[in-house]
């Protein structure tokens, strides 16, 4: 028997507050990075990321933040400015070749300026450049990719190689209660993806399988802490199956055999992938007012799911709003009244029959919109290729 | 009779720009034709030959109204020269082959018949085909079944299947016969009366159309060039590489270093890329391979792993390109320049690399990356 409807629980992740920017002091940057005052300029982005924390004086003692469960240092040595987060400690034989190769394969690469370094077995990313050549948006950057990308390589690396950490960031474990929840929600979550995809192979629908998909991982980064190898296997599972340009029948393989591997995680395997980790600077955009009225407000997307939902195929609406909801909840941070304006929708419409779930969810948008939504802040173009050949 | 097509030997070569790439085809040893939207507005463009090995190519006339430009070559490439077919030969349904570098890829042909062969589309005669045009096709030659020039390539219709156009030979033939008997080094022919424009005005002395409305003034004075490119090419110049030579595209440029190939490309308008494929890695000493490549001495250049060939890479943010320090960055161009030409016999002599195949599907997965 087919699934006749979405549950929705209360997510056990912790919903943080981006830490506050002064922005008047990334414009002091840029002032005292074009008047050569380098050294001053790195103190002023800083001072930007964390206008609450004392700075110490860099060509002494080094800064420290924590992203997730890599703590990244900041600190002047002679001319250069260095940016260093330490990964991990290769393991012995074999699978330091692997863990090598995996290396130089995903993380070093073109269009990044941090590199990751080998010094005797240990590894670390890194960034280094003379202060004479400091431009505030080169550290912004650093300090926001090179951060957030050392957070999932070192769990790799220690999942895949049997690297051991160093100085990982320990963050906040989950208690016995909310141990209990995850497992419930994790068993729960994909059985009902497990069911979607069934139903979704009979439709032979792209539109389904696009929003399925997409709700099988937004609903897990949304309600769960997960951290480590099992992030990153979901990572690399929703990079197949939410190919939009790869074969429906491919992307519903891809999803069915992610289905079985995380079925079968033992409770154990997700209690060690499960801890509230602390991001000194968000690894989440910011959401606007545009963004809300982009995904739920009037146009061709709210149109189609409003044909749906009157031509017999409320299921479909259902998911794309349900997934829309999570995929906002996930990718972005919101002011506390708009995450909880979002969960209530998705409450409501919770064990509802398709039907009546997707006009509860369909009209609660118009809602979300009308309290939050705003004008576009974003203007696209699309312009079409011209003719030559 | 139908004449054998031998790609190797023919005179169609990729012609390379700061806008792009496209095709043209010698009708003398050093007079290329191609495209007059391939090299406008620019006054220097590269040609590559069989060999890789690139010559500089200087426009010397531009036929805007039939999409028509001549080139000429600073030194012969090798080459079959090619003829333009007789006037009126062409018929319905008979076969023809467009020659080109379709979205750069080295050279190819396709086959197909003629759609039409005086097909009318925006006021001027076209020979339509069916057979298939692809970005990078442009002002390469359409060869009847004699390996005659019957059309230079030059568009599709993105909104049809297998609707391509040439511009017949009897306007190639216009064209040339009509520079043959010039002396001016450069000009323009007006697309209203077929007159020759040597400098730039805002009306034809002899027709009185309005020139600047047809924006005819960029061929004449081409738009300076953007900071990237005058950053990178600045860059380059101080490496002893000529910049024109090395062009690719926008934002693209690539060169030899002695043995190693160097590509160089912005990418999502934040970083700009200059990247080498070296070598493969060997069987033996992976280890200490990897640990040598990941070594910090190589900072600021540092080494990856693509599709298995070893790459050394330098990467710089667009404030460098923007910024006050040139000279420094310039000055780390010309290392990374030097840098590639050692590493690759370093890898191969000390590591047992093996030389990396060059392939220009590469070049492309880079430029969409």
């Amino acid at each position: 028997m087919g699934l006749s409807s979405l549950t929705y629980l209360a997510p056990v992740r912790r919903f943080v507050q981006p830490s506050r920017r002064d922005y008047e002091r990334l414009e002091e940057a840029l002032a005292l990075a074009e008047a050569g005052r380098g050294a001053d300029a790195v103190a002023a982005v800083l001072a930007h990321f964390f206008p609450d924390r004392a700075l110490p004086d860099l060509r002494r003692h080094a800064f420290t933040f924590t992203q997730g469960s890599s703590r990244v240092s900041t600190r002047i040595e002679g001319d250069e400015l260095l940016v260093v987060v330490p990964l991990v400690r290769l393991p012995t034989g074999g699978a330091a070749i692997a863990a090598l190769r995996h290396v130089l394969t995903n993380i070093s690469g073109t269009g990044q300026l941090h590199q990751p370094h080998l010094i005797g077995d240990e590894l670390r990313l890194e960034y280094r450049d003379p202060l004479s050549r400091m431009h505030p948006a080169k550290l912004v950057e650093v300090l926001s990719r090179m951060a957030t990308e050392a957070d999932s390589t070192n769990d790799w690396l220690m999942g895949q190689f049997g690297a051991t950490a160093l100085e990982r960031a320990p963050g906040d474990a989950l208690d016995a209660i909310e141990l209990e929840r995850s497992q419930a929600l994790w068993q729960l979550h994909w059985r009902e993806v497990e069911a979607l995809l069934k139903q979704s192979r009979r439709q032979q629908s792209l539109f389904l399988l696009n929003e399925l998909t997409s709700y099988a991982t937004q609903r897990v980064l949304f309600a769960l802490p997960l951290i480590g190898v099992l992030a990153l296997r979901l990572a690399e599972a929703a990079s197949g199956f939410n190919d939009g340009e790869e074969e429906p029948l491919k992307r519903l393989a891809v999803l069915a055999k992610c289905v079985k591997e995380m079925k079968a995680v033992s409770p154990d395997e997700l209690a060690r992938c499960l801890v509230h980790a602390e991001y000194a600077i968000s690894p989440r955009s910011e959401g606007t007012p545009a963004m809300l009225s982009r995904f739920l407000g009037p146009g061709p997307y709210r149109e189609q799911i409003d044909q749906r939902r009157g031509s017999g195929q409320p299921l479909d609406a259902t998911m794309a709003l349900a997934a829309t909801y999570y995929h906002l909840l996930t990718q972005s941070t919101w002011p506390d009244e708009v995450v909880a304006a979002l969960q209530e929708g998705l409450a409501a419409a919770s064990e509802r029959p398709w039907r009546e779930a997707a006009t509860i969810l369909f009209e609660h948008a118009a809602t979300v919109v009308e309290r939050f939504g705003g004008d576009d802040d974003d203007d696209d173009d699309d312009a079409e290729g011209g003719d030559d050949a | 009779m139908r004449a054998t097509l031998d790609l190797d030997r023919l005179a169609v070569f990729q012609v390379f720009t700061g806008g792009g790439t496209g095709s043209g085809f010698l009708l003398e040893p050093r007079l290329l034709v191609t495209n007059c939207h391939v090299v406008a507005p620019y006054r220097r463009v590269a040609i590559e030959g069989r060999d890789r090995r690139r010559v500089l190519g200087t426009v010397r006339r531009l036929h805007p109204k039939r999409d028509l430009a001549l080139v000429e070559l600073a030194e012969t490439l090798d080459g079959e020269l090619l003829s333009l077919a007789a006037l009126d030969v062409l018929r319905a349904q008979q076969t023809v082959h467009i020659v080109g570098f379709p979205v750069g890829l080295p050279l190819s042909v396709t086959e197909g018949v003629v759609s039409n062969p005086k097909q009318q589309f925006e006021g001027l005669e076209y020979v339509q085909t069916d057979a298939a045009i692809n970005p990078g096709n442009s002002g390469g030659p359409m060869l009847d079944e004699r390996k005659q020039i019957v059309a230079v390539t030059t568009c599709k219709l993105v909104a049809a299947d297998m609707v391509g156009f040439g511009v017949p030979s009897s306007a190639v033939r216009d064209f040339v016969e009509g520079f043959r008997g010039q002396t001016a080094p450069f000009g323009i022919i007006c697309p209203s009366c077929g007159e020759l424009l040597l400098t730039a005005a805002r009306y034809c002395a002899s027709c009185g159309t309005d020139l600047e409305e047809l924006e005819l003034d960029a061929h004449f004075d081409p738009p300076e060039d953007d900071p990237v490119v005058a950053f990178v090419e600045g860059a380059l110049r101080q490496a002893r590489v000529d910049p024109v030579l090395a062009r690719h595209g926008t934002h693209n440029w690539s060169f030899h270093s002695g043995s190693a190939l160097i590509k160089v490309w912005s990418c999502c308008s934040e970083h700009l890329c200059f990247s080498s494929p070296l070598v493969q890695p060997g069987k033996q000493q992976l280890g200490e391979l990897f640990r040598y490549l990941l070594a910090p001495e190589h900072a600021p250049f540092a080494f990856d792993l693509d599709d298995d060939v070893i790459r050394l890479n330098l990467t710089f943010h667009m404030a460098d390109v923007f910024g006050g320090t040139h000279d420094e960055a310039a000055g780390w161009i010309a290392q990374f320049v030097a840098a590639a030409d050692r590493f690759d016999n370093v890898l191969i002599q000390r590591f047992g690399c093996l030389p990396a195949p060059e392939t220009q599907l590469a070049f492309l997965n880079d430029q969409n990356s």
